[in-house]
Formats: C-alpha cells, structure tokens, sequence
C-alpha cells in the first residue's frame, strides 16, 4: 500500500481537534457537571487511542509494501 | 515469595540462553523481540511503580481531575510515533546500542554524546530511585507500626533481587521477566478492581463518601490553571517518556518495524488497563481513608489493600496477589532502568576508554550494575521521608525533554549541526534546573504559570538548535 506518511501525520494533527469538546474551556467549568465530564474524559482518550492504533495499523500496512 | 525466586529462575535460564558473550546480546538481546514479547516488556516498562502508585496518589490528593492521568499515558505512545519507526530503521542499519550511538552517528561529536548521555544516566538514576522508593512506599503502607523497618527491607531485598536475575541474564532475563511481570500486573489490576468493588460498594458511594466529607473539591471539573498544568504535563511526560533511554533501546531490539509498530498500536490502548484502575483505587482510598498528606498520599493504595486485607481471609489471599502485580510493575521499570545505566557507562564511556573486548566489557557492566544498585538503595533509604512520587518524577522529565532537538527534530531536519544542538541543550538544561531550584516568585508549586521548568526551557533550546543551525551555513545530513 502507497502512503503519504507527512499528509497521514497532518491528518493525525488534524484528529486531535476532536479534543476539544473535552479541552476547550467554554465547555468545562461551571455548568458541566460531574458525569458528564467524567464521560467526555474518558471517551476523548478513547478516541485519541483508536486514532493513533488506525495510524500506526496503516504505517503497517504501509511497510508490507516496501 | 514464590514469584519473586521464579525471577532469579528466569534470569539463569536466560543467561543459559545466550548466544554469545557480546554486548549486542547481553544489552539488546541479538535485536529479535517478537511482538509478544515487545508488547509485555513495553507496557511492563511504562507501567512502571509510580505509574500505579504515583497515579492513585495523586487521584487522592486532587480528586477526579487527575483522570488527565490517562491521557498521559496515552501521550508517551503519541510520542513514541514523532521517532520510532525512522530510529529502529537507522538502528538496525548503524548497529546501534544505546541511545548515545545514535547521536555519534547523526552529529560526529564526542562532547554532544558525553553531555546527553549524562543527562540520561542522571534521569535514570533519578527514575530508577523512584522505584525503590516506591517499593519501600508499599511495604511501609502494608506494614502499619513497622512501617519504617518495613521500608528498609522492602527496598533491599527487592533491589538484591532484581540485580541478581539482571545481571545473570541481561536484556533476556529483563525481557522474559517483563513478560511474567506485566501478565501478573495486568491480573493483579483486574483483581483489585473487583475486589474494591466488592468489598466498598460502588463509586457513587465513594463520590458520597467524598462530597459529603468536602464538598465539591474534589468532585469538580478542572479550572483554567489546572488546563495549563495538564497541557504541561501532556508535553514533558508525552515527549519525556518515549525519550527514555531503555524504551529507545527496545526500540532497536525489535525484530522489524512492522512488530515495532504492532506492539505500539497495542500500547495505544493500555492506559485503560492500568492508569485507569489506579485512579479508581485512590478515589476509594479517598473515600475510605482519610487524612493523608503530603507524600503519605503516595500510600494511598497500600492502606487501602491493608484495610481490606484486615477484614477478611480471602480478601487477604487476594492482596497478596495485587501486592505482587505491583512489585511486578516496580521491578520490571527497574530492572531496564538498571540495565540501561549499565549499557551507557559501559559501551558510551568505559568500552571507549579501555577499548577491551566485548567479555571484559559486559563483566564491567555486571559489577557496574552491583555498585549503582547498592548507592541507590542507600539513598533510597536515607530520601524515606523526603519528596513525593510525582515531585521526584517532575524533575527527571524537566530535563529528558531537552533532549527533544538531539533526538527528534534531528531524524526528520538535515540541516540541524552539532555545536547548536549542544548548546542547546546545554542552555535548556540550565535553564530547567535554575527555573526549578531557584526560588523565584513567580515559581508556584515548581512550576511557571503553569507550565514545567522543562516546558518552558524546550522552546529555548529548540531556538537556539535551530537558528544557531541556519547560521552555522547549511550542510544536509545524508540519512543512510
């Protein structure tokens, strides 16, 4: 498989906008509560983990071709 | 008792297991870990004491905002993707042995490779301190009235043990014992957090327990300062622990990259199997016993598998298993800690000095590795009532993040030379250690609105490697 590795990395950079519902301030401080922010923690690791197994899964397939 | 005596089985079948008496066997295990084996030995590395205790401390002393724990983790695997691949590729190529060599291939210059290697054994050591004194942590936690006795043997008999299988076998023995270690660490967690459950009710009683003993500290989302430290933290643990030297040396001992980036890709996932369940336990520590300051948090965990231990004989059979998990997580970061140290004075300093062959060599780093062992077990015991797990740790990645332009940008920027890098580096170092030990007023807590000494000092250096490199004339590195 033919890979772009530098536009893989600028999308890999552009994935962690998906970060700020859980980063950003204008969401955090003072009306989310608990729950809601424990849920929006956990589940934006989550998503920072499968986006980084997908990029290193096509870094993999990547190599079988060369 | 068994488990720890099995390690010193596994170190002699290891060293029956060499296939020669070379430094490239001893250090790097002929480069031909497997998946399996990369995956264990990474994750059983990684995860390493304070990771456990360290994590459920904090979780105890900030509450649920230090679920950022998690992301930390997860940003040492992000780190390791800015390097990895194109190091293992040079590594297998140049023969590489320890990070240094990586340096003297890329830059030509003995002084730049003194000064990093330096550094690395320094954060080493520091790292490799932190184990012991978290091993002596748990006994102490585990032990009540004699904890301070307890402390004194935990450290020692636990060091005297590592040593023995580490230098009976080297990166094999490490290797196959992270293995066993990071199985055992991995049950041991999944044990504990049923066992929590099971004997102190579910987490919304904790969060009760909590408010109704608080209020709302720690049961509040982060503020605007907290943000910044955590963005900090991100940078320097994410940067700073994939530029440790014993995972970049695991990085040249996998077999090929598609295994390296395998093993990696697994990695990805692992926090929640460690970092995750840590933190569940100090918010139950918190919940159940109160009244712990300062470094005591640190023993959160232990007191809290000692309560449990107390009320019941199979919740007692049950510590024991997690206690070993957790001696599991301890040893194993060690032991490569300890190796590492060794592999860098030996082949980075002493084989380059003696220019003796490769017998003679490995015998220096064996009883290299007896002498680290027995000065830091020493201060170990002697720093018992100093410094918490995080504040010990803080340090350490002030200054391996520094090692950021030598490393990193060098891989993928040709034009970068030598005496900027130096410099560089020289001038970020500097500048961590004055920002941290100097009491300025505007340092809060070790830190600059904020952010890490060592955060703050990157950018520095990274200026002056990279404009002192523009201005020194252009001369592209040939990558081959």
């Amino acid at each position: 498989m033919k890979l772009n590795k530098k536009l893989l990395f600028f999308l890999y950079s552009l994935g962690f906008l998906g970060l700020f519902p859980w980063y950003g301030s204008p969401f955090h401080h003072s009306y989310m509560g608990l729950p809601l922010w424990v849920l929006l923690s956990l589940s934006s690791a989550f998503y920072l983990s499968v986006l980084t197994a997908l990029v290193l899964y096509l870094l993999v397939m990547a190599e079988s071709d060369e | 008792m068994l488990y720890l005596l099995s390690l010193i089985l596994v170190g002699y079948i290891a060293k029956k297991s060499r296939v020669s008496d070379s430094l490239e066997d001893y250090y790097l295990a002929g480069r031909n870990f497997g998946p399996i084996v990369l995956i264990l030995t990474l994750y059983a590395t990684q995860y390493s004491g304070n990771s456990i205790f360290g994590v459920s401390g904090n979780a105890y002393r900030l509450g649920y905002t230090w679920l950022v724990g998690v992301h930390y983790m997860l940003a040492i695997v992000m780190g390791y993707l800015l390097f990895a691949g194109k190091l293992h590729k040079l590594s297998k190529a140049h023969q590489f042995l320890t990070p240094s060599d990586y340096l003297f291939y890329r830059f030509r210059s003995k002084r730049l490779c003194t000064l990093a290697s330096m550094i690395m054994i320094i954060c080493l050591s520091n790292y490799f301190l932190a184990q012991l004194m978290t091993m002596g942590r748990a006994f102490q936690g585990l032990a009540g009235d004699y904890g301070d006795i307890a402390y004194d043997y935990g450290v020692i008999m636990l060091a005297l043990i590592m040593v023995i299988y580490g230098t009976l076998g080297g990166i094999r023995a490490i290797a196959w014992t992270d293995m066993i270690q990071g199985l055992v660490l991995m049950s041991g967690l999944i044990f504990l957090i049923i066992l929590v459950r099971y004997h102190f009710g579910p987490l919304e009683q904790v969060n009760d327990i909590i408010y109704e003993r608080s209020g709302e500290v720690f049961l509040d989302p982060p503020k605007a300062p907290m943000l910044r430290e955590w963005m900090s933290y991100m940078i320097v643990i994410g940067l700073g622990g994939a530029l440790y030297p014993h995972a970049m040396q695991r990085i040249f001992a996998a077999k090929n990259i598609k295994t390296l980036y395998k093993s990696l890709s697994v990695m990805s996932f692992m926090p929640y199997t460690t970092a995750l369940i840590a933190l569940i336990a100090g918010l139950y520590a918190l919940a159940y016993i109160p009244g712990l300051e300062g470094s005591n948090a640190d023993q959160a965990l232990a007191g809290l598998l000692r309560l449990i231990q107390e009320t019941s004989i199979f919740g007692g059979i049950l510590v024991v298993i997690i206690f070993a998990a957790f001696l599991a997580a301890l040893m194993s970061t060690a032991d490569s800690a300890m190796l590492t140290i060794s592999s860098m004075f030996t082949k980075d300093i002493f084989a380059q000095r003696s220019g003796g062959h490769d017998q003679s060599n490995v015998n220096f780093g064996k009883r290299l590795s007896w002498v680290l062992v027995s000065m830091l077990v020493l201060l170990a015991i002697l720093m018992k009532d100093h410094a918490s797990l995080i504040a010990v740790m803080d340090r350490k990645f002030d200054l391996l993040v520094q090692l950021v332009p030598a490393f990193i940008i060098s891989l993928h920027y040709k034009f970068l030379s030598a005496k900027p890098v130096f410099y560089g580096l020289l001038f970020g170092v500097l500048i961590s250690l004055v920002l941290a030990f100097v009491p300025f007023s505007f340092i809060e807590n070790g830190k600059f609105y904020g952010f890490h000494p060592g955060v703050v000092a990157l950018p520095i250096n990274i200026l002056i490697a990279t404009i002192g490199s523009l201005k020194s004339g252009l001369k592209p590195f040939k990558y081959t």
